[in-house]
């Protein structure tokens, strides 16, 4: 008759706490440095230096203490939560220790539950003790004691601890090898969210138009990359209303899981063979997990990373250089499985998963499964969100994201999706070297049953591309266009400046720039900047602005366009910006904590109201004036010519007059001249 | 004491033991021999609950001893390759017994120390020799007073004078306290001084088990020597192991019975024929002939 008394060993368990003191000597003198012992330094330092009383000081520093948790909280966890699994379950990794410790008279249970208990209590002890001695310092120092901040970060702390610490006894019960723990562990901890990024990099070549995976399945990476998702969610925020701590539910549901990666270790630590001690991979049923699982991972990572380094731009180059490290790492988990380098005779299963992965790659190339050609009917979509850039002028309507139900623009937007698989399929042919403009769509459909179908675009459009007009018919339609300034985001209570860069002056022949703020008294500064706003909002009501062009160089955009943007900045002052925890709530309604915003619009000369404005506050006026985008355009060709500018060779130019005493120059990027110079000699 | 039928374990795909049955006798000193690799130390992995059958069963005492703490706290077992925490003393591998091993006995602990004095109680054992480990190792076992000691190549490190006393430590268990001891070793010569029963092993299979006085009496050598040099023609109902020939010597290895054998020799007319015991080793040598162990000729 077996026996179920002996669940819990005392005598191992105070052992484990003697043979590895110090990992919880180091972790718990880590955090008293961290905490309690400053607590005391800072208290005296800045007794000395800045006499602040010291009940302000522990009341600072208490308010600091969950800040501890962001980043700092969960590498410590992370860090010593692999090291104590490493240590209390060591004994499984060597023959002679799994023999003499599992013919002791005490159940796989009771040495699991001992050896998994000893090594939590390894962290949670420290930060029990660390609770204990920050509340005594704050209070031997000041009189003054906080006992919330200290509890969140205790509680806070703990749950990361127990998570982590489970999460390494979980991969502990898998492998044989002590450097294989850490391995396992610190790959699986960032396993989903490489993969991610593995997978939407690799099926760009393959499948035109392939926009990463659904929200549903990137949340689900992100949860299952906890130290990323703990390092982003918890936090110890102010917006205003006091501090609060962000992430409960993370921590929550990461504790939850770290119980329950406990059970499930247990379940698999009693079905473990002793004698796997110092295999790769101690559960059979995982070797072949394992095996195929490293050949395809390295297949990804490296055979995109040769890809990448050799420049091999054709997706069957990126085809050869992934099957090859598929291959490589196909061997390289057979000779640590086999503990031999001996694995030739392996080569069929080899052969069998290049072939699939062949077949897989190449019906993705070849849109086996219809993803490329998926184009939904525009009654079955309830919503279309897009973002994207493209169109003219230069501000800020270039670039647009917006979610619509509007019939219209989800017909123009399926429109363009269709276009865009047209012109993949059956190409154009004739693109110019120069007037042709570089446009992308990002758009995600959701359909009336449910479901969400994303999609992501970049192509090249010119003057009589197939492209061209579902492309004009999008980009240039008046309501993609209002989404895109998205004005009513504006805030005309808190307006803070207006500035307009560009304006011509007809003496000197200079751009110049005006701020409103330096020009303006503070008193009269509100009125003006409400005037504006005022103005230019009419001015988008009438039309007058906010009108987009396909082309940077279309009669349309030359004659009706300025060079001049104007900027309009507005802040809130609770913004959405991450806090300081040292800045009190005083202090968060200042400058210093606000979040500021802009919109860039560009003038065009029918803005009559916002230029009536501008005039009469005296920004414009006879020797400062709007020049138009046409005036540039002719300068810009011009350098053009001269400098080789767009890929023309001025040596190919013959039968062009150029002025021999005028030599102009232009500086920009690739979305347009920031400035052109002209000198011309007298 | 020890009850072991038709178990099975495969590592890899390569069976150690391939339907292994024994049984140990309380209070007896039984010892396994077997070649390398015939599944000795695998065996005594699952005696001792460290390993799980892949079918078959090990009972202690009528009960299973896998998983079974009860049964667990009467087996004591010092393997082969010994372990120890590291930086452990044997000071503090004893207080790590005394914790686990209900019958550990202080008293016992005290006495013994004068039977190993050469190995300080407070050094580290990793720092202490082969030998030293190894008197550690039985220090602290007789000290858990278990009803089963299992021993892997026990004595293998130990000079002379400290085998001798650790064998009859050993036996004064036996005598005293009916501890049921299961040996393996390859040091045959040693096991047949102390062994009263002994089990060999091949091919994860026990090729015969017996007493050792049985085991002895079964097999026979005889040296004979007849008229012509040749060997004459023996009788069938002799099952003749080996034949060798040194001179007009013949020694003839036979399964049987002096008394049988010699009557069945005498109507050969030998002219001298002499029946001389045989050794553990030469046993072991001659029952392993049958199971294409080559290497009778090299130690005969």
């Amino acid at each position: 008759m077996k026996s179920g008394t002996s669940c819990f060993n005392v005598t191992l368990f105070k052992k484990n706490l003697t043979r590895y003191w110090p990992i919880w000597a180091l972790y718990a003198l880590i955090w008293l440095y961290a905490l309690p012992m400053r607590c005391v330094m800072v208290v005296s330092r800045n007794q000395l230096w800045m006499g602040e009383t010291p009940i302000k000081q522990v009341q600072t520093f208490a308010n600091q203490i969950p800040d501890m948790l962001e980043g700092f909280g969960v590498f410590m966890a992370a860090t010593f939560g692999v090291l104590a699994a490493m240590a209390v379950f060591s004994y499984l990794y060597n023959n002679r220790a799994a023999g003499m410790i599992h013919s002791l008279p005490v159940r796989r249970e009771g040495l699991f539950l001992t050896s998994y208990l000893s090594g939590l209590v390894f962290l949670l002890a420290p930060n029990a003790l660390v609770w204990l001695l920050t509340l005594g310092a704050e209070g031997l120092c000041s009189g003054y004691v906080n006992l919330y901040t200290i509890s969140l970060w205790l509680a806070a702390q703990s749950g990361m601890c127990i998570f982590f610490y489970s999460f390494a006894v979980f991969c502990a019960m898998f492998t044989g090898n002590l450097l294989a723990l850490p391995a396992f562990y610190g790959i699986l901890n960032f396993l989903a969210l490489v993969l991610m990024f593995l997978f939407d990099v690799m099926f760009e070549p393959f499948l035109y138009g392939y926009a990463g995976m659904t929200n549903t399945a990137e949340e689900i990476v992100w949860w299952l990359t906890p130290a990323v998702r703990l390092c982003e969610n918890v936090r110890w925020r102010n917006k205003g209303l006091g501090y609060h701590l962000e992430g409960v539910p993370e921590l929550v549901i990461y504790t939850v899981a770290g119980l329950a990666l406990a059970a499930l270790a247990l379940l698999v630590y009693r079905k473990r063979h002793i004698e796997t001690a110092g295999d790769v991979v101690a559960v059979a049923v995982v070797r072949p997990i394992f095996k195929y699982g490293v050949a395809l991972c390295s297949g990804l990572c490296l055979g995109y990373w040769l890809y990448a380094i050799f420049g091999v731009s054709t997706p069957f180059g990126l085809m050869g250089s992934l099957l090859l490290w598929t291959a490589i790492g196909y061997f390289a988990a057979e000779m640590l499985l086999k503990k031999s380098f001996r694995v030739f005779k392996a080569w069929r299963g080899c052969a069998v998963l290049l072939v699939l992965v062949a077949i897989g790659l190449t019906s993705l190339r070849m849109d086996a499964f219809g993803y490329v050609t998926r184009i939904p009917s525009p009654n079955k979509v309830v919503s279309v969100t897009v973002d994207g850039m493209g169109s003219y002028p230069y501000d800020e309507g270039r670039s647009f994201g917006f979610t619509t139900e509007d019939t219209d623009l989800i017909e123009k937007t399926i429109a363009l999706h269709r276009g865009f698989v047209d012109q993949h399929r059956n190409p154009s042919s004739g693109e110019p070297l120069s007037h042709a403009d570089y446009i992308r769509l990002n758009v995600e459909y959701k359909l009336t049953n449910g479901t969400v179908l994303r999609r992501r675009y970049g192509f090249s459009v010119w003057p009589g591309s197939k492209l061209e007009q579902p492309a004009r018919d999008f980009y240039c339609d008046p309501k993609v266009a209002q989404l895109s300034y998205g004005m009513d985001e504006i805030d005309p209570t808190h307006l803070d400046n207006v500035e307009i860069s560009s304006m011509w002056n007809t003496t000197s022949k200079k751009n110049e720039y005006y701020s409103l703020t330096e020009h303006i008294p503070v008193p009269e500064q509100q009125a003006a900047l409400l005037a504006i706003y005022d103005a230019v909002m009419l001015d988008f009501e009438q039309g007058n602005l906010g009108k987009r062009y396909l082309f940077d160089l279309e009669e349309g955009r030359q004659n009706n366009t300025c060079t001049t943007d104007l900027v309009i900045y507005w802040s809130n002052p609770y913004g959405d910006r991450h806090t300081s925890p040292h800045v009190t709530a005083m202090e968060a309604a200042t400058s210093y904590s606000r979040a500021i915003y802009s919109k860039s619009i560009t003038l065009t000369p029918h803005a009559h109201n916002t230029i009536r404005v501008l005039t009469q506050l005296g920004v414009l006026d006879e020797d400062t004036t709007l020049r138009l985008y046409r005036d540039i355009v002719d300068e810009e060709d011009r350098a053009k010519l001269i400098y080789g500018y767009m890929g023309h060779n001025p040596e190919e130019l013959t039968g062009i007059t150029l002025n021999p005493n005028s030599a102009m120059g232009i500086i920009g990027g690739a979305d347009g001249p920031t400035s052109i110079i002209v000198a011309e000699a007298r | 004491m020890i009850k072991i039928n038709d178990v099975v374990k495969s590592f890899d795909g390569f069976r150690a033991l391939n339907g292994l049955t024994m049984q140990v006798e309380k209070g007896s000193i039984y010892g396994l021999v077997g070649p390398n690799g015939a599944g000795k130390s695998t065996i005594l992995r699952h005696i001792t609950g460290v390993y799980r059958p892949d079918s078959g069963e090990i009972l202690v005492d009528g009960q299973p001893i896998y998983e079974n703490p009860e049964v667990k706290k009467r087996v004591f077992s010092i393997p082969d390759e010994l372990y120890y925490f590291t930086s452990a003393s044997t000071r503090d591998m004893m207080k790590f017994y005394r914790g686990i091993y209900p019958n550990f006995s202080m008293e016992r602990y005290e006495a013994l120390k004068e039977a190993f004095s050469a190995v300080d109680e407070k050094h580290p054992i990793r720092r202490l020799s082969k030998g030293m480990q190894k008197q550690s190792a039985f220090w602290l076992a007789l000290c858990c007073q278990p009803d089963l000691l299992v021993l892997d190549e026990p004595v293998d490190g130990l000079d002379p004078v400290m085998r001798r006393q650790v064998w009859s430590l050993l036996m004064g268990d036996v005598a005293q306290r009916g501890t049921t001891v299961l040996v393996s070793s390859h040091n045959l010569r040693e096991l047949e001084d102390v062994c009263d029963h002994v089990g060999i092993l091949s091919k994860g299979k026990v090729l015969l088990q017996r007493s050792l006085t049985d085991l002895q009496d079964n097999v026979i050598k005889m040296q004979v020597v007849f008229d012509s040099p040749e060997l004459p023609e023996l009788p069938a109902e002799l099952e003749l192991l080996h034949a060798s020939q040194v001179g007009r010597v013949h020694t003839l290895i036979i399964r049987g019975n002096a008394a049988q054998t010699k009557s069945l020799l005498a109507a050969c007319q030998p002219l001298l024929m002499d029946a001389l015991p045989l050794t553990l080793e030469e046993i072991f040598i001659y029952e392993l002939g049958g199971e294409d162990y080559e290497v009778r000729d090299i130690v005969l």
